[in-house]
């Protein structure tokens, strides 16, 4: 909304050029095209020149022309369809076979020198190789490369692949019976306003759970309410089998929580901000000193000098996870973890998180990302403080109806599931007067 | 080529005239401003009326009638019938010095032994002891004292009272009331809050959030966008002004013996200053926290401390005297006290008007290069 | 209870670390009061060591020159015009050139010589009415003094009365000995208040307010660590202050030093019992830096630094008798000047223990209620 008022006002007299700075950073997919569409009009109908910048690759893939800047340097500049082109014939999917799931195969493809890329999507991981015979011979479907797929060729050819990622636990979460999380029927009133309305779901151990909705849905409340943060009106909220508005004490010794803006100290060091958080979780002596040494290596933050403040992006995020985990929660929490986040930041978060989940820890994530929904193990989309579908990826994507060739993605799904809601309130509205 | 030039001009009025809605609306609807602009200026104000005074009434003073005459008590008699003492008599010094220490009176004063008959000779001496914890109000203390033992005097043993009497006066202020300065210094923290802090603090926070440079890239010049700015909190100022004035006569009954065009043109230059000052601060640090603090600082501090409001500047070391030359506060002050109390006397207006115009000018100079630095 | 501890421990080192680790607000929290102590020392100060005066004498002679002497030989009155009409004076003090006009009569040094008495008009500049009385004051005190001298010189006796004024405490009743020892109160209740008022707006606006709550921290824990790093500023500016007072200033110190730290002490609590307060009810830094210049204002214009408490009106004497800082400067001034101990302080220190007990009180119990 904010950026929609934004983009009115700069238009109220028409310029020549319009200058758009990470416009969607934080928008969720409905306000995201309908911002697209506004631009889209102009362009058309007011012959109006737009420069935007994004690290979100669907949106580029809609620009007529592409300069894809790494390190300060142009890597390209060029129309989209030509970056798409660099991965043509490479471009390939591959289903995984129960009981494995997308993620798993997916981090057992990027292992492999023969892959450039993989993530998953709609159901399958979709990868992009050095050579297709080497795809083919591991029985990946060819499918029709997209601009993601150029791009992260086009990025290979300077930067190595990361390796980091691989978290290990020094003592992974205990199995247990049971869902981890509980919640049904959770309600929280502002005074007249009714923000979260009859909210359930269970969470089981080792699983990624997505929370997903626009803006305004409720996700944030339901989220603060899960975490402790927020005290509930009515329901039940179970944490790890504690009933968090008896015990919340208990209930917030298993968890772990990185606020949306990798809430850190910015005036103290990484090794100060840890040496805090190991504190505050009550740490002590030779389990601190190996907790902190723990976070230190497993999370590449033995070389971060200085204020917290001063570091990279990238650096923030993995000491805000390491914070979170000083404590070996069995469950962690994400608030948007990845907005603004660049694709290979992207990638290497979602591989530690699936890490994490892999040895047992329970993830709770909120995400305006539709395709990171399909790292989830189950998700639920929400909207006006109601959940409005639920399940696991695919079982949502189903929602979405079938346009020609191409396979809904979980943004159609989103999209539809959330229209279809809003349209039978206004019909109910329009009933009732 | 002349339509063309008032053309340009009307669109130039146009933008000023929708800045300056702009912000005018942004500041209204701000609580913050409204708190800073409306509620601390009217808290000030009865603080400053109803609470400042440096007018010395009813001091608690312990007696000690050790001489018994009826001219001791001729003396002591005095000292009741003033206005400013509430007499305490006391049997002995050890009470009387009980009593100052526990403060329960603010000095005492002893009537010796044989008073009566050293005074007809000429060479009797009253002792007066004050606290000095309080060394103005001890001093006023000792005036007021002198005055009714000297009064006595001249009464009683003309004679021997000393050649030279004199007979003094308080030039503007016949009634000693310090109300009379505290309400104009009052004008001067009141506009120094609204020009220099709430701008300096609104403005940061624009800078903080980013709306100030989106006014870079649209066609505002830069001349525009610091009037934009400048006259909402000048009209807030005036604001200011007003209810300070009509407070300071119609509540507090200063008189205003200057003109009103003179007192409002120097207000008006000094809220200028303040302002410009506001902004200054504001584009340097572009943080609101520190901002606010070093408003605090360089204005409103020196303001009160500095200025003459309270402290006399002529007797402070020289250093700091210079340092007070570079106050705007300092001319606000002389020119407000002259006009509020003396009436248009311009050799004082003229001169410290003149030197508030030129801080307009310097900061508007450094302003407009800043502006234009970035806009380029 | 031990976890509790090494919690709070860990909150303060943070708090701590966080405020000094930057050069910036580590200078922010100590030069500003250097500064102001020593600019305020000097200036802030009733007494008048200058006075420029203008002087109009309408006929010459023995005793005129005399008493002109007298005046110059002060060092505090300054002549700066000598003038020979009632405009040229009158315009001498309208200009503000002079603070005081000295007007001999005609007959002037003819009376005197005769035995006859003779009266001489003083002028003062009533703008600033306060500084104007002490300059009458003191010329009073110069005139009185020539009398004396007159009289004894010329076998005219002595006058009936003399008034001996002795000062307690401050024997030359300088403003600077009861100002400095003010300013400790003073200067640390600005910081200390806006520090702690800040602390956790500062974390909400930094979104580590979620992040702190989701640790096993309780909020009274919470509010510990806010405190105790701010009770140790606090108590280093205090220091610093008085370091100045007696260092640069040298202003006898009468009392003891113990004393004078449990009573900064006590209004240190009471000073961040108030900003934890305040802090608990803002949202965000604003709200915070505004609730505690609305509460500054009244503190420190009623705390009796600069006018008298007892010169104010009852009602607001009533109000004095909550405001902290009131009581900090009486300890304070009492202390240093007085060499008061703590049974002569008991009427001070209960009402700032009673402040303290309060406001964190009301704070612990905001803390636990309102911090979601």
């Amino acid at each position: 909304m904010k950026q929609k008022l934004g983009l009115a006002c700069t238009l109220v007299r028409p310029p020549q050029l319009l200058v758009l700075d990470e416009p969607t950073v934080g928008v969720d997919p409905l306000s995201r095209r309908e911002l697209w569409q506004i631009v889209r009009h102009l362009v058309r109908e007011q012959a109006l020149t737009v420069l935007m910048s994004t690290a979100y690759l669907d949106e580029a893939e809609r620009a007529d022309r592409v300069v894809v800047l790494q390190g300060g340097r142009v890597l390209a500049e060029d129309a989209p369809e030509s970056i798409t082109r660099l991965a043509a014939g490479r471009a390939f999917a591959l289903r995984p076979v129960a009981p494995d799931n997308a993620r798993r195969l997916q981090a057992r493809l990027l292992a492999s020198d023969a892959l450039i890329d993989a993530v998953p999507d709609a159901g399958a991981v979709r990868s992009v190789w050095r050579q297709a015979e080497s795809a083919l011979a591991a029985g990946a479907a060819a499918v029709t490369p997209r601009f993601e797929d150029g791009f992260m060729v086009l990025l290979r050819r300077t930067l190595a692949p990361e390796m980091h990622g691989e978290i290990v636990l020094a003592h992974p979460p205990a199995a247990s019976s049971g869902p981890v999380i509980e919640v049904a029927d959770l309600l929280k009133r502002f005074g007249a306003f009714t923000a979260v309305d009859r909210v359930s779901f269970r969470v089981a151990r080792g699983e990624i759970f997505g929370l997903l909705g626009p803006n305004g849905a409720g996700k944030t409340t339901t989220f603060r309410m899960l975490c402790g943060l927020l005290t509930p009106s009515a329901g039940v909220l179970r944490i790890g089998g504690v009933d968090v508005r008896a015990a919340g004490d208990a209930a917030r010794a298993q968890l772990g929580y990185v606020a949306q803006k990798f809430s850190l100290y910015g005036p103290l060091s990484a090794r100060e901000n840890l040496e805090f958080f190991a504190s505050a979780y009550g740490l002590r002596g030779a389990r601190r000193r190996a907790r902190i040494d723990w976070a230190l290596r497993q999370f590449e933050l033995m070389q971060a000098d200085g204020a917290a403040a001063d570091l990279p992006g990238g650096f923030k995020q993995r000491l805000a996870m390491a914070a979170a985990l000083l404590h070996e929660p069995r469950i962690l929490f994400l608030d948007e973890p990845t907005s603004g986040a660049d694709p290979l930041a992207r990638r290497a978060f979602w591989r530690r998180i699936a890490a994490l989940a892999d040895q047992g820890v329970t993830v709770v994530v909120t995400t305006h990302f539709m395709q990171e929904a399909e790292y989830c193990d189950h998700i639920v989309i929400m909207d006006a403080g109601r959940v409005l579908a639920q399940g696991t990826p695919a079982e949502v994507r189903a929602r979405a109806p079938r346009e020609g060739e191409r396979d809904p993605t979980m943004e159609d799904a989103f999209i539809a599931v959330v229209e279809q809601a809003r349209a039978a309130e206004t019909a109910v509205v329009a009933g009732a007067a | 080529m002349r339509a063309e030039v008032s053309d340009a001009a009307h669109a130039r009025l146009a933008r000023v005239r929708t800045l300056v809605r702009k912000e005018w609306r942004q500041m209204i609807r701000d609580p913050a401003s409204i708190a800073m602009g409306v509620v601390l200026p009217v808290i000030l104000i009865l603080l400053f009326g109803y609470g400042l005074s440096l007018d010395v009434k009813n001091v608690p003073l312990a007696v000690l009638d050790q001489d018994g005459s009826a001219l001791a008590r001729g003396l002591i008699g005095g000292l009741q019938l003033s206005p400013y003492f509430q007499p305490r008599p006391v049997a002995s010094l050890r009470a009387a010095e009980a009593l100052l220490a526990a403060r329960r009176v603010d000095g005492i004063l002893t009537v010796p032994q044989q008073f009566a008959r050293r005074a007809r000779a000429g060479g009797a001496v009253v002792q007066l002891v004050v606290s000095g914890t309080d060394a103005n109000t001890a001093r006023i203390i000792e005036a007021y004292v002198n005055g009714v033992v000297a009064a006595w005097a001249a009464r009683e043993a003309p004679a021997l009272a000393g050649p030279v009497r004199v007979q003094s006066r308080l030039w503007f202020n016949e009634a000693n009331d310090s109300r009379y300065f505290l309400v104009p210094g009052l004008i001067v923290l009141v506009m120094t809050l609204i020009g220099a802090f709430l701008t300096a603090m609104v403005v940061a926070r624009e800078w903080e959030r980013g709306t100030f440079e989106a006014l870079f890239v649209t066609p505002v010049r830069a001349a525009e966008i610091l009037l934009g700015k400048t006259l909402p909190y000048f009209a807030l100022g005036m604001v200011g002004l007003v209810l300070c004035v009509l407070a300071g006569r119609f509540l507090f009954h200063v008189p205003v013996r200057g003109s009103l065009a003179v007192l409002l043109l120097g207000s008006m230059l000094y809220m200028l200053v303040a302002v410009g000052i506001g902004l200054l601060i504001s584009s340097a640090v572009k943080n609101q926290l520190v901002a606010s603090q070093v408003t605090l600082l360089a204005t409103f501090m020196p303001a009160f401390m500095l200025s003459g409001l309270l402290f006399d500047l002529r007797s402070m070391p020289a250093p700091i005297r210079a340092l007070t030359y570079v106050l705007p506060a300092r001319y606000f002050v002389a020119l407000l006290q002259t006009t509020f109390l003396a009436g248009d006397i311009w050799s004082v207006i003229v001169p410290n008007a003149l030197a508030l115009l030129a801080m307009v000018a310097v900061i508007a100079l450094v302003l407009g290069a800043i502006t234009r630095k970035r806009l380029a | 209870m031990l976890a509790a501890l090494l919690r709070i421990a860990a909150l303060t080192r943070k708090e701590l670390l966080a405020v000094l680790k930057d050069r910036r607000t580590r200078l922010s929290l100590l030069v500003p009061v250097l500064v102001q102590t020593l600019v305020f020392g000097y200036a802030a100060s009733y007494d008048l060591n200058r006075v420029p005066y203008v002087l109009w004498s309408r006929g010459a002679g023995e005793a005129a020159t005399a008493l002109v002497a007298r005046f110059d030989g002060t060092g505090i009155f300054r002549r700066v015009a000598t003038v020979s009409s009632e405009p040229a004076l009158r315009a001498a003090i309208d200009s503000r050139r002079a603070l005081l006009a000295l007007e001999l009569p005609p007959d002037f040094s003819r009376r005197l010589a005769a035995g006859h008495p003779a009266t001489v008009q003083l002028i003062a500049d009533g703008r600033n009415s306060n500084t104007a009385s002490t300059a009458l004051g003191y010329a009073q005190a110069v005139i009185g003094s020539f009398n004396a001298s007159w009289q004894a010189a010329h076998g005219q006796g002595a006058p009936p009365v003399r008034l001996s004024t002795r000062a307690w405490y401050n024997p030359n009743l300088l403003t600077r000995w009861d100002m400095i020892p003010g300013l400790i109160g003073t200067l640390t209740l600005l910081q200390t208040l806006l520090l702690t008022a800040m602390s956790v707006a500062r974390e909400r606006e930094q979104g580590t307010f979620d992040q702190l709550l989701v640790t096993p921290f309780r909020p009274v824990e919470i509010m510990a660590g806010k405190a105790l790093p701010a009770m140790l500023i606090g108590l280093a500016q205090a220091s610093g202050v008085l370091l100045v007072a007696q260092l640069w200033f040298r202003i006898p110190f009468e009392g003891s030093f113990a004393v004078l730290y449990g009573g900064i002490i006590v209004f240190v609590l009471a000073a961040v019992g108030i900003g934890l307060v305040v802090s608990a009810l803002s949202y965000s830094m604003q709200q915070a830096m505004l609730y505690s210049f609305v509460l500054l204002m009244p503190f420190t214009l009623l705390s009796g630094l600069t006018t008298p408490i007892a010169n104010m009106p009852r009602a607001l004497q009533y109000f004095t008798r909550i405001n902290p800082l009131r009581y900090a400067i009486e300890i304070a001034q009492r202390v240093y000047l007085e060499g008061a101990g703590l049974k002569l302080l008991l009427p001070d220190l209960w009402p700032l223990a009673l402040i303290a007990a309060v406001t964190l009180s009301a704070a612990s119990w905001l803390f636990r209620h309102r911090l979601q």
